[in-house]
C-alpha cells in the first residue's frame, strides 16, 4: 500500500478541467445583448419589407434593393445602437479594472466582446435575407438573386457594428447609443437628396433596378465601408496604431473610386427579345417578353370581354403584344407591365383598368389631331370616344367633367350603346370605327 | 473637550447648504438634459426650415424631422430619469412619486414646448401639432421603457417601434395606421392623438408609480 504525497490531491485538482469551461466567445454568443439584437434585426427587417410586398414580390431587383433600403436605413441605426451599448458594457457595470487585469492583449479581448454581437447581426440579416428571397421565388420570373447585394450589405453591418462598439468604449455618456443611431440615420439617409453621384457613398444608395453591379462593385463598396470602421477599430484596439493608416488608406481609395465612377459600377441589362405568346379558340392572343410568360393566362382573362365586344364588329383580331415588341398593323401595345403597381404576384391587379387603358391603345383611337376640327367637332369626337370605350371596356369610374356636363359615370356613358339591338349596334360601332379612322366628322354616327 | 474641538473633529463643514431642488436636479443629471432638449428644438428648427427650402420639396418633407427629433427628445428625457442611488432612495421617508411625477410632467411640457416652436406654419401637414403629439407619445413609451427595461436602456422600444413605423406606414393618413403609426400622420387625426395621449398616460404613470427599473 502506498500512500500519496500530502501535495498531490490538491494538485490534481488545479490540473482537473473546470467544471464549465466554454470559450468566452461562446458565453458571449449565446447571453445577454447580443441574441437579442439578431432577433431584433431580423424582426424590424421582415417587418418593414412585410409592409410593402405588394412591390417587391415579383422580381429579384425589386426584392434585394428593397432589402438593401431596409438594411442600411433600419439595421444601420440598429447595429450601431447595438455595438455602442456592448462597448459601454464594462463602463456601465463597473468592471472596466477587472478587465484590464486579463492576461490577453487588447485586440483579443476586443474582438471576443464584438465578434459574437456581429454574428449575430449578420445571422439576423440572413435570416431574413431567406425569408424574403423565399417569397419572391415563386413570382420573380426575371433574372436571379445576386450575391454582390448581400456582400455589401454584410460587410456594412458588419462595420457599423464595430465603428458603433468602438464609440460605446470611447464615450461614456447615456445618450450615446441613441444618439448614434439617430446620426446613422440621417448620416446614410441624407445622400438620397445630394444630386451629385456622391449620393453612392451611402451603402443605402443604388441605382435602377434594370441596372446589375458589377463584379468587382461589392468589393469597392466593401473596401470603403469596411476600410472605415476597421481604421476605426485598430486606432482603439491595436498594439500599433499606426497599422489603422493601411484600411484608412484602402477605404478613401474605395471612396474616391466610387464618387468617380459612380453609375459605371452598373451595367444596364437589356430585356431578351424573345417573346411568348398564348391563344385560343376563345378569347385574344397576347404576346409578352419571354419571362413574363405566366403572366399570359392572368392578361388573356382581363382582356376576354374587350376581346368579345370587339368580335362584334368587323375589325380585324388584333394581338395585344407587350411593350418593347414592334407592332404589326393588327397588333394594339398592351400597357406597361409594372410588377409591384398593375402586377402583384402574377396577377392583374386590376383587370377592368387593363382592359380599359388596353382599349385606348386600339388603332382606331386618337388618330385626328384636334386641330383639324372645330371645337365642336372636337367635343363631339372625344364624347364618342368614351362612349366606345365605355362599351369595349367598362370600369366603374366617374370621369372628372367640365363644369356645364358634370362629372359623367362609366355606366351612363355606355346606357345608349348596351341599350341597342347587337346588329344595329355592330353596325353603328362600324361606322363609328371608320369615321375614327378617316377623321371626317360628318361620318361620325349618332347616337 | 470643549465645543470648538468637538467641531474640528467632525472636520471642516461645507459654508454652502445646497437646497434639496438642486442637488435632485444635479443627480439626474438635469442640465444636460436640459442641454440636449434646446439643442435638439434648435436642430430641428434649423433642419425643418432648410427642408422646406430644398427645390422640389415643400412643409411635408418634415415628416423626417417631426419623426427624429421627438425621438432623440424622448431619449434624452428617458436616459434622464437614471438614479444611481436607486436602493438608498427607496428607503426615503417620504414618497418618490411626487417628485417623479413633477420631473416627468415639466421635462415633457419643455419637450412638447420647444418642438413645437421648432416647425412653425402649415400645422395641417407635419407642423406643430404632429411634433407636439409625437413627442408626448415618444416620451410617454420611453418613461415606460425606463420603468420596464431601466433607464439607460429606454430609448430601445420607442426607437425600434419608430423606425418600424416609419417604414411600415402607409402614405394615406387616417384609418387603422393612425392609431398603430401614429408617430406618421400629419396632424388633425383624432386617433393618433388619443394613441399618443394614451401611451403618455399608461407610460408616464407606470413610471411615476414604479420609478425606473434598478440597474447594477
Amino acid at each position: 500500500m502506498t500512500t500519496t504525497a500530502p501535495g498531490r490531491p490538491a494538485l490534481r485538482a488545479l490540473k482537473a478541467p473546470l467544471p464549465d469551461r466554454h470559450s468566452p466567445f461562446r458565453s458571449e454568443f449565446l447571453r445577454g445583448l447580443a441574441p437579442w439584437t439578431g432577433a431584433t434585426v431580423t424582426a424590424v427587417l421582415l417587418a418593414a419589407m412585410l409592409s410593402k410586398s405588394v412591390q417587391w414580390q415579383g422580381s429579384w431587383g425589386g426584392t434585394q434593393s428593397l432589402l438593401k433600403s431596409a438594411a442600411v436605413l433600419l439595421g444601420g441605426p440598429l447595429a450601431v445602437a447595438a455595438g455602442c451599448w456592448q462597448g459601454g458594457r464594462e463602463r456601465r457595470r463597473g468592471t472596466v479594472g477587472l478587465l484590464a487585469t486579463a492576461s490577453r492583449g487588447r485586440p483579443a479581448k476586443t474582438l471576443v466582446a464584438v465578434a459574437p454581437l456581429t454574428a449575430w447581426v449578420l445571422i439576423g440579416y440572413l435570416v431574413a435575407l431567406v425569408v424574403v428571397l423565399a417569397a419572391t421565388l415563386p413570382y420573380a420570373h426575371r433574372g436571379r438573386p445576386l450575391v454582390s447585394y448581400a456582400v455589401t450589405d454584410l460587410t456594412f453591418l458588419v462595420s457599423i457594428t464595430a465603428v458603433g462598439f468602438v464609440a460605446g468604449r470611447l464615450v461614456p455618456w447615456r445618450l450615446t447609443a441613441p444618439l448614434l443611431a439617430v446620426c446613422a440615420y440621417l448620416g446614410l439617409g441624407f445622400p438620397a437628396y445630394l444630386g451629385s453621384d456622391l449620393r453612392l457613398l451611402s451603402p443605402a444608395e443604388q441605382v435602377d433596378t434594370t441596372y446589375v453591379p458589377l463584379w468587382w462593385q461589392p468589393l469597392v463598396m466593401s473596401a470603403w465601408t469596411g476600410g472605415l470602421a476597421a481604421a476605426a477599430f485598430l486606432v482603439y484596439a491595436a498594439r500599433r496604431r499606426a497599422f489603422a493608416v493601411l484600411p484608412l488608406a484602402m477605404a478613401v481609395a474605395a471612396g474616391t473610386l466610387i464618387a468617380d465612377l459612380g453609375p459605371g459600377m452598373w451595367r444596364h441589362v437589356p430585356t431578351p427579345g424573345v417573346r411568348a405568346c398564348g391563344s385560343g379558340e376563345t378569347g385574344p392572343t397576347v404576346c409578352v417578353d419571354d419571362p413574363d410568360r405566366e403572366l399570359l393566362p392572368a392578361i388573356r382573362a382581363a382582356l376576354g370581354g374587350l376581346h368579345d365586344r370587339l368580335q362584334e364588329m368587323s375589325t380585324p383580331p388584333y394581338t395585344y403584344v407587350a411593350n418593347n415588341a414592334e407592332l404589326g398593323p393588327i397588333d394594339v401595345r398592351l400597357p406597361s407591365l409594372s410588377r409591384g403597381w398593375n402586377v402583384v404576384r402574377d396577377e392583374v391587379v386590376d383587370p377592368a383598368a387593363f382592359a380599359r387603358e388596353t382599349a385606348q391603345m386600339l388603332p382606331f383611337f386618337g388618330r385626328c389631331s384636334t386641330e383639324k376640327l372645330t371645337p365642336a367637332e372636337a367635343e363631339r369626337f372625344s364624347k364618342l370616344q368614351q362612349t366606345v370605350l365605355a362599351w369595349l371596356a367598362p370600369a366603374d369610374t366617374v370621369l372628372p367633367g367640365t363644369p356645364p356636363h358634370g362629372s359623367v359615370r362609366d355606366t351612363d356613358l355606355r346606357a345608349p350603346l348596351a341599350a341597342m339591338a347587337p346588329a344595329a349596334r355592330a353596325s353603328w360601332l362600324d361606322r363609328y370605327v371608320a369615321a375614327a379612322r378617316s377623321c371626317d366628322p360628318k361620318k361620325m354616327p349618332k347616337l | 473637550m470643549n465645543g470648538t474641538g468637538a467641531r474640528t473633529d467632525a472636520g471642516p463643514t461645507s459654508p454652502v447648504r445646497l437646497a434639496p431642488w438642486f442637488l435632485y436636479a444635479r443627480s439626474r443629471c438635469l442640465p444636460t438634459t436640459l442641454a440636449v432638449l434646446f439643442a435638439t428644438a434648435a436642430l430641428a428648427a434649423w433642419s425643418s426650415a432648410r427642408l422646406e427650402g430644398l427645390p422640389e420639396f415643400d412643409h411635408r418633407a418634415r415628416v423626417v424631422v417631426t419623426f427624429l427629433a421627438p425621438l432623440l427628445a424622448a431619449a434624452a428625457v428617458g436616459t434622464g430619469l437614471l438614479t444611481r442611488s436607486d436602493t438608498l432612495d427607496r428607503t426615503a421617508v417620504r414618497p418618490w412619486w411626487r417628485r417623479r411625477l413633477l420631473h416627468l410632467a415639466l421635462l415633457t411640457a419643455l419637450a412638447v414646448a420647444l418642438l413645437g416652436l421648432a416647425v412653425p406654419g402649415h400645422p395641417e401637414a407635419f407642423g406643430a401639432p404632429a411634433m407636439m403629439r409625437n413627442t408626448l407619445g415618444t416620451v410617454g413609451q420611453a418613461a415606460a421603457g425606463a420603468a420596464v427595461l431601466g433607464a439607460r436602456l429606454s430609448w430601445l422600444p420607442m426607437t425600434a417601434y419608430g423606425s418600424a413605423a416609419y417604414l411600415a406606414a402607409p402614405r394615406t393618413p387616417g384609418g387603422p395606421a393612425a392609431v398603430w403609426a401614429y408617430l406618421m400622420q400629419p396632424g388633425p387625426q383624432v386617433a393618433a392623438w388619443v394613441t399618443a395621449g394614451t401611451v403618455y398616460v399608461l407610460g408616464g404613470g407606470l413610471y411615476v408609480w414604479q420609478g425606473a427599473r434598478t440597474e447594477a
